[in-house]
């Protein structure tokens, strides 16, 4: 035939979206019929089996390569580098977006719950399985080349006991001298450099001792500075050194300190930021690193 | 994307005569206040009611109908008039007119004053800027202006509420909203680029009439006149208005504008038929006058005249949309369905789950940029300037960029036979001797070339051309260019001549020496010329013979091709013959008749395949008589038709859902050329009504041409499809990070940025690479498209791109970025509900799986890298799937890798990929952070599983034609 259409197969289609839901002439549901949709469904649950197991060995096939005592990359030039920032405890679950110590004298409900995370944040000390009391010049260096037999410096809560930031003492919350936990960001393979002698930054010159991280917290802006008041840090030298370097073992201790705000001004809010201090520490605002803020907020108005 | 031809491509050339402004304000006035039809006393009621009672019953209902609106219904009637009719003192009485004097002044200004200048009003323009704003907010443009806005508003609480806000929202709202105005001022751009071609036809200049107004004669523009004016015309004008002879000298018309043919008729003052466009008494409205002179009197003026009812007609009917339109608006709403749709549920979900409203507003920002194809709208816009390139090439120029496929899916092709089959024109482009086709040098400033060195076969063919050939120069064309000399005789004879005088010269001599004893002429029954000549020693004589080398029809096997002409039914019926159009052995009703010596009534229409319909016929005829006849034969030549008829017939081939090409040249094919999905006009022999009316022009009048233009459609709608199918598949890596983040709660594998960055970069000439590639069988042989169920987009494309390639694509997202984050420290376990910490601002110590802790500043550097590292792996595996998408059924094997824009594709995106990752500065403004070199192999093992499975389903595609997995993953 030179010209016209063929003629067309005769295709069955839905007609409108009521057939198309459920068709009982072709009996097909969503187009399909039922032996339609198994057959599907077989393939995708195949495909999908395959694939996913795929992936999965492609992934225990990478994950085989790596060293269960460091990662890939760590250290200078990697992402994480070699500038630790610093933590402070105690912080809210609850609501993770805020670094605002708020609480008020009248109200013990108010601080129960920043003591209930100290709390849950120190326990971890209490734990002393696989560490070792190190005194004197004992500190954590020869770690690394222990390996499996390494049994890291235990830290104790003892300083914090006598200086009234004790979990008996609510951590000074009641008194409204409240106790706030420093610690700086544990990276693999990092130790403190310690200051020369005549080098020490004028904050904390009068407590810095060779070896510990010295700190020191100020307000955030001129006014906070006005406000803060006194401040004491508890061990004074700050963080002791003797921790380092940081090595993923089992129950490894991160040595912390403490600071607390013996004068805080009532009903008023301060941005408090700390910073911590040793050669290899370099601060820096934007990317908070060698320092942390958050802001304390004391009431004793009954509410 | 909209059409942007609708009623505005059609502009003032219609005006035949200009008019100033106050004329155009007295013109819209009085369009306003006009009764209905002004025709009216002229009509012949008794005829109308009984042509179409039903319809005039039903329009009466409608009389609500706003006054002075053109009725289109009105229009689709036939010209009803008597003018022609009636003794010519009854018409000047009417007219109050004088055979000899005119009209006086006063009458003629009282005229003017009630009808308007005779011009024809231009039909009404979208203006531009409404056409700008359509590009602005179709499609997808509404989601992303949403997107936009969402992130203007997150930015905004953001910057009031936060410490230190983020500018990233800022920016995602700046980049979103630049992509929808730059695709929409793309697309306008390339819209009224293709719509300004059509300035070049317009060449209407002022005309002016000889008027005879109180017994003078002057002279005035021909759109002061008036009905009942009294106007002398002579060869060379143009006929003013729609005039009745009073006296006419040797006076013919060529109606060709009209008609389309271009036989000059005479005019005398006898009325010799009914029809008034048969009868030899009337004169219409822009046809030209051929010679001789005449005194006439003007009947109808403007937009009454024949003429203007048809343009009228065309400019009224609304074309709708192309079917490559409709696919994509089809293929908008199933995206945007899924866009709103996991939108919506996640932003619930994020709701219930505790998200702040804030967070859950982000995700939406990000699930719609990731399920919005940014850069397909524009890329469908580009592979389509590309074919309307490449066919303009080819002499088929493309007025409407979506035209463009629309011939690939016709299923009809209703051609007029005069000037479409034969045209007046034409050179020989190609030889074929021997088996092999030689090019000929087509360029009309060619130097003449003279060549000695023919094979013996050519030699032969050449001798035939010149011999067996009635065509001969006009004298006195020595200095002129072979190419452009005046022939006599048809147009295929001269083109042969031309060719033969060029490569041999000579041909007079040539002929005289072999002298010509004998011939039988070319008509179209035969369609072959023999002559005999004696040989150029005198001794015995030789023959020569040529014919129709081909049937034209015949390319367009699959396609139904009905001749719709103005022609009488026997040469057409003939015609039809010759061409193919009726096949050999195919009967009509009357040849059953005849055969079987039974009247014609007694013959079961349903017998015969072919059918001839009679214009007289089919003006009888219900819409469901029609619709019969159209699906009852399938070689259908329709003989007389008007062009209101044109339009039923294309109505009806619409009503059975077929996809319609009209090919046509005259004044009275437009409506049909407007009305049909596709119009075809001719470039050379086609008036400017014409043009205006299609989508489509063949430059050389060469029917063929429309076979080029069928090719190149099917093939744009195939590579299409594949380009479709290659963006859409990226879009699950994309969507996937967004519902893990949610769902899993791990950090955010890949930012909206990054996103934006494959959409609307790396993928973008890919995709458009995807349009050069060469079809991958005979696209010739197949049937056309059903536009109902064989979609652009369809569920068999979904089900691949996003459930199976897309799916292997997002694992190997997922596998870069749980590399990078164990590299780093954090091994997948560890992920799983850390997105809380992860993305707090307050926490700077986020302990990883080795026990480091990690700053936010920190985190988010990983984070971005991770970013980075997963559009690295896209990137990656999206190489695989333009070497997968280049095939729908086909191995690479066989189709090979000869897209060399599609080569270059893969390097482009790969060398952006690179810069975008390792520019200084990126990671600010792109959130990009250099990759490690081992970061960049992840996902190549995804990349290959990609490639071996999509050829095996090929294979097995192949292996099994009709099998399950042809019928669910064959898009």
């Amino acid at each position: 035939m030179a010209n016209g259409r063929a003629k067309k197969e005769e295709v069955d289609y839905d007609h409108g979206w009521k057939e198309f839901l459920y068709n009982k002439r072709r009996g097909t549901c969503l187009g399909r019929t039922s032996k339609s949709w198994f057959q599907i469904t077989v393939f995708y649950i195949i495909f999908y089996a395959l694939l996913a197991a795929f992936w999965v060995g492609c992934l225990a096939i990478f994950l085989g390569t790596l060293d269960d005592k460091v990662p890939r990359f760590y250290g200078k030039g990697t992402i994480i580098g070699i500038n630790p920032g610093v933590g402070y405890q105690p912080w809210l679950k609850e609501n993770p977006d805020s670094t605002l110590i708020k609480f008020n004298l009248k109200n013990p409900e108010s601080w129960k719950p920043y003591v209930d995370q100290l709390d849950g944040y120190l326990s971890k000390y209490k734990n002393t399985n696989g560490t070792r009391e190190c005194v004197g010049d004992d500190n954590n260096s020869n770690l690394l080349a222990d390996g499996s037999a390494a049994r890291p410096c235990r830290f104790s809560l003892a300083d914090f006991d006598k200086a009234g930031c004790s979990a008996a003492k609510q951590y000074g919350f009641k008194e409204g001298k409240p106790c706030v936990v420093l610690s700086l960001n544990r990276l693999i393979g990092w130790s403190p450099v310690d200051f020369a002698p005549n080098s020490v930054p004028e904050q904390v010159r009068d407590r810095y001792k060779n070896g510990s991280i010295a700190l020191h917290c100020d307000g955030t802006n001129n006014v906070d500075k006005e406000h803060i008041g006194k401040t004491t840090y508890v061990p004074k030298e700050g963080i002791s050194g003797k921790f380092y370097p940081y090595i993923f073992v089992d129950n490894y201790h991160q040595p912390i300190a403490m600071v607390r705000f013996e004068t805080l001004p009532r009903n008023k809010l301060v941005l408090v930021e700390c910073r911590a201090y040793a050669l290899n520490i370099e601060h820096d605002i934007t990317s908070r690193l060698g320092l942390v803020h958050f802001e304390l907020f004391v009431q004793d108005k009954k509410e | 994307m909209g059409n942007p031809y609708e009623p505005s491509a059609r502009t003032d050339s219609y005006r035949v005569a200009t008019m100033n402004e106050e004329n155009e304000k007295i013109n819209g006035q009085k369009l306003e206040t006009l009764p209905e039809s002004d025709e009216k006393p002229l009509i012949d009621e008794k005829n109308k009611d009984k042509e179409k009672p039903k319809k005039k019953e039903k329009k009466k209902d409608e009389k609500a109908k706003p006054e002075g609106k053109p009725d289109l219904d009105d229009l689709k009637k036939e010209v009803d008039m008597d003018v022609h009719t009636v003794p010519l003192d009854t018409l000047l009485d009417r007219y109050q007119g004088d055979s000899e004097k005119g009209l006086t002044e006063v009458k003629a200004k009282e005229y003017y004053t009630r009808d308007g200048p005779n011009a024809l009003t231009p039909p009404k323009e979208t203006p531009e800027w409404v056409k700008f704003c359509k590009n602005l907010f179709g499609g997808f443009a509404m989601l992303l202006w949403i997107g936009a806005l969402l992130c203007f508003i997150a930015y905004t609480v953001d910057y009031l509420s936060m410490e230190y806000p983020s500018n990233d929202n800022l920016y995602l709202g700046i980049v979103l909203a630049g992509v929808v105005i730059i695709t929409g001022v793309f697309q306008y751009y390339q819209e009224s680029k293709s719509s300004k071609i059509m300035d070049s036809f317009k060449n209407m200049v002022p005309q002016y009439a000889m008027v005879i107004r109180d017994g003078v004669k002057r002279q005035v523009r021909a759109d002061e006149l008036v009905q009942g004016d009294l106007v002398e015309i002579k060869g060379g004008d143009r006929i003013p208005a729609d005039v009745r002879v009073i006296h006419a000298q040797g006076f013919k018309v060529d109606n060709s504008s009209l008609t389309g043919e271009s036989e000059p008729l005479s005019r005398s003052a006898e009325c010799t038929n009914d029809n008034p466009l048969e009868t030899k008494n009337l004169a219409f409205f822009s046809t030209n006058a051929v010679e001789g002179t005449a005194k006439a009197v003007v009947v109808n003026t403007g937009d009454r005249t024949v003429m203007g009812r048809i343009a009228h007609l065309a400019s009224g009917l609304q074309s709708g949309k192309t079917p490559i339109a409709r696919e994509i608006e089809h293929f908008i709403h199933i995206i945007t369905g899924v866009a709103v749709f996991l939108g919506v549920t996640f932003f619930i979900i994020a709701f219930c789950l505790g998200y702040h409203w804030l967070n859950a507003v982000v995700f939406l920002i990000g699930i719609i940029v990731a399920n919005v194809p940014e850069g397909l709208i524009a890329t469908v816009t580009v592979c389509l300037t590309l074919t309307a390139k490449r066919m303009a090439s080819k002499n088929c120029l493309v007025k409407n960029l979506e035209a463009v496929e629309t011939l690939g899916s016709t299923s009809t092709i209703c051609s007029d036979k005069t000037g479409t089959l034969t045209q007046n024109r034409m050179t020989v482009a190609h030889m074929w001797f021997d088996n092999k086709i030689v090019e000929m040098d087509t360029t009309e400033t060619q130097a003449d070339v003279v060549q000695k060195d023919h094979p013996a076969s050519q030699r032969a063919l050449f001798t035939i051309a010149a011999l067996c050939n009635r065509a001969e120069f006009k004298s006195a064309q020595e200095d002129v260019p072979i190419l452009k000399r005046e022939c006599t005789g048809d147009a295929s004879e001269s083109a042969l001549l031309k060719c033969v005088e060029m490569q041999i010269g000579e041909v007079q001599e040539w002929r005289k020496r072999s002298n010509k004893v004998a011939e039988i002429p070319f008509n179209s029954t035969n369609k072959y010329q023999v002559s005999i000549h004696e040989n150029e020693n005198g001794e015995g004589y030789f023959i020569v013979m040529k014919g129709a080398p081909e049937r034209i029809v015949e390319r367009c096997k699959t396609i139904l091709v009905v001749m719709v002409t103005g022609d009488h039914p026997i040469t057409a019926q003939a015609i039809a013959k010759s061409v193919g159009i009726i096949s050999e052995g195919s009967e009509t009703v009357e040849d059953i008749a005849l055969r079987k010596g039974v009247p014609i009534a007694s013959v079961n229409p349903r017998e015969a395949r072919a059918a001839v319909i009679h214009g007289t016929d089919l003006r009888e005829m219900t819409t469901e008589q029609l619709d019969d006849i159209l699906v009852s034969h399938e070689e259908i030549v329709f003989a007389r038709t008007s062009p209101q008829q044109k339009l039923m017939i294309v109505e009806g081939f619409q009503r059975q859902g077929q996809i319609v090409a009209v090919t046509g040249d005259g004044v009275n094919d437009s409506p049909a050329l407007k009305k049909a999905d596709i119009g075809v006009a001719m470039g050379i022999a086609g008036s400017d009504v014409s043009k205006q009316a299609a989508d489509m022009i063949l430059l050389d009048d060469n029917f063929a041409s429309i076979v080029v233009g069928v090719e190149e459609g099917r093939l744009i709608f195939d590579n299409l499809k594949k380009s479709i199918a290659y963006t859409l598949t990226s879009n699950i890596p994309e969507i996937s990070p967004f519902l893990s983040f949610i769902l899993l709660d791990i950090p955010l594998p890949l930012g909206t940025v990054t996103i934006l960055c494959i959409d609307l970069g790396t993928d973008l000439w890919p995709a458009i690479s995807l349009a050069y590639e060469e079809a991958e069988s005979d696209i010739m042989k197949r049937r056309p498209r059903d536009p109902k169920h064989d979609k652009l987009v369809n569920e068999r494309l979904i089900s691949l791109a996003y459930g199976q390639i897309g799916m292997i694509q997002a694992s190997a997202g997922f596998f870069s970025y749980m590399v990078i984050m164990a590299d780093n420290g954090f091994y997948p376990w560890d992920l799983l509900g850390l997105r809380a910490k992860w993305d707090s601002r307050a926490i700077n110590n986020v302990v990883d799986s080795y026990g480091q802790e990690w700053t936010y500043a920190n985190r988010k550097v990983l984070e971005y890298t991770c970013h980075t590292a997963f559009f690295v792996s896209i990137v990656v595996v999206q190489w695989a799937d333009l070497i997968i998408s280049k095939t729908r059924r086909n191995s690479l094997i066989q189709q090979g890798m000869g897209n060399w824009t599609l080569n270059f594709g893969l390097v482009f995106e790969t060398a952006l990929a690179w810069f975008m990752c390792y520019c200084p500065g990126l990671d600010n403004g792109l959130r990009m952070y250099s990759l490690r070199w081992q970061w960049w192999f992840p996902a190549l093992p995804f990349s290959l599983l990609i490639f071996i499975y999509d050829e095996s389903r090929r294979s097995l595609i192949r292996k099994y034609p009709g099998g399950w997995v042809e019928r669910e993953t064959y898009y």
